[in-house]
C-alpha cells in the first residue's frame, strides 16, 4: 500500500515506522525541515517538506497513488483541507483525519472523511479510566 | 463569553462575516447600504479599527471578538439565523472549515466564501460553495492592464 501522512509530529512520524516496519510505502509531508530531516535519517527518504494543504505539495507527495491518507496535524482546518483536496482532487481512496475539536467531528463525516479519530475524546476518556479504576475506587 | 444578539431587534435581514481583515471591513459599507445588519468575527479586536465607526456606534455593524471555525461562536451570535455568511479570513483554510459549518452544519441559505488558491477554490466551488479567488481576480485586472 502506499500511505501519505500528513504531519511529522509524534503520532505521524509513529505511524510512519509502524508502516514503514510492515513494509507499506510510506511519504511523510511536514512544514518543518527540519523534523523531516531527522525523520529521514531514521527511515530513509520518505518526507516532503512543504504544507499538505497546498495542491502543489500533494501532488510532489503522489497523491493521486495514494491508497491511504492520513492527516495527523494539530489542525482540524488543516486536516480537514487536506482530505477534501485528497478525496475530490487526488482522489485517493481513503482518508482518516485526527479531529481535536469535538465539534469538528460531525462535520468531518459529513464531508466525507472516511476515518476520524477524536484526540481530546480519546484522552479524556483514557484518563477517566485510569481515576475509576485507582483514585475513585480507593476513595 | 459573547454578546448574544437580541432576535427580536432584527426585522432587517442579517449577514454575518468572518474576518474583518482589509476585504471584510469592506464589505460593511455597501452590505449596510443594502439594508442588512451585521456581525463580523475576528480573533483579534485590532482587526475593527478597519470598520467605520459612525456604523459601529450606531447599531447596524456588531463586531464580536470570536473563531468562525467554532459552531459554539457562531451559534452565540446567532448565526444560524443568518440569510448570508461570508468567510473573508487571511487563511483559505479558515474560510474552507467555516463556511462548510456554515452550509453543512448551521444550514444558512447562502455561504459566500474567499478562497485564493485556484486549485482549491475550483474545488470548492465544485462541493456548492460559492467561492472567490482574489487571486485571480488581481491577475485578470494586472493582466488587462499590462495588454492595453
Amino acid at each position: 500500500m502506499y500511505v501519505i501522512i500528513l504531519g511529522a509530529g509524534k503520532v505521524g512520524v509513529s505511524l510512519a515506522r509502524w508502516l514503514v516496519r510492515a513494509e507499506h510505502e510510506v511519504t511523510v509531508i511536514d512544514r518543518d525541515g527540519s523534523e523531516c530531516s531527522i525523520l529521514d535519517d531514521e527511515l530513509g527518504g520518505i518526507s516532503v517538506v512543504g504544507d499538505g494543504t497546498e495542491p502543489g505539495v500533494l501532488a510532489k507527495a503522489g497523491a493521486s497513488r495514494a491508497d491511504v491518507f492520513i492527516a495527523t496535524t494539530g489542525q482540524d482546518g488543516d486536516n480537514l483541507v487536506a482530505c477534501q483536496l485528497v478525496k475530490h482532487v487526488f482522489l485517493a481512496a481513503q482518508t482518516v483525519s485526527l479531529v481535536s475539536i469535538a465539534e469538528h467531528e460531525a462535520l468531518f463525516s459529513l464531508l466525507g472523511v472516511d476515518f476520524i479519530v477524536n484526540t481530546t475524546d480519546l484522552t479524556v476518556m483514557s484518563v477517566k479510566d485510569q481515576l475509576r479504576e485507582s483514585v475513585l475506587e480507593e476513595a | 463569553m459573547l454578546p448574544l444578539l437580541n432576535q427580536t431587534d432584527r426585522s432587517s435581514k442579517y449577514v454575518v462575516i468572518v474576518g474583518s481583515g482589509r476585504l471584510g471591513a469592506s464589505l460593511a459599507i455597501p452590505l449596510v447600504e443594502e439594508g442588512y445588519s451585521l456581525c463580523i468575527l475576528d480573533l483579534n479586536s485590532n482587526a475593527f479599527d478597519l470598520l467605520p465607526l459612525p456604523l459601529v456606534e450606531d447599531g447596524p455593524i456588531l463586531p464580536v471578538v470570536g473563531d468562525g471555525t467554532l459552531e459554539t461562536h457562531l451559534r452565540e451570535i446567532s448565526a444560524q439565523d443568518a440569510d448570508i455568511f461570508i468567510a473573508v479570513a487571511g487563511r483559505d483554510v479558515v474560510n474552507a472549515l467555516s463556511a462548510q459549518i456554515a452550509k453543512h452544519i448551521l444550514q444558512i441559505p447562502r455561504v459566500i466564501c474567499r478562497i485564493d488558491d485556484p486549485t482549491r477554490n475550483e474545488m470548492y466551488s465544485r462541493l456548492g460553495l460559492i467561492t472567490v479567488c482574489a487571486t485571480s481576480l488581481a491577475a485578470g485586472v494586472v493582466l488587462k492592464a499590462a495588454k492595453s
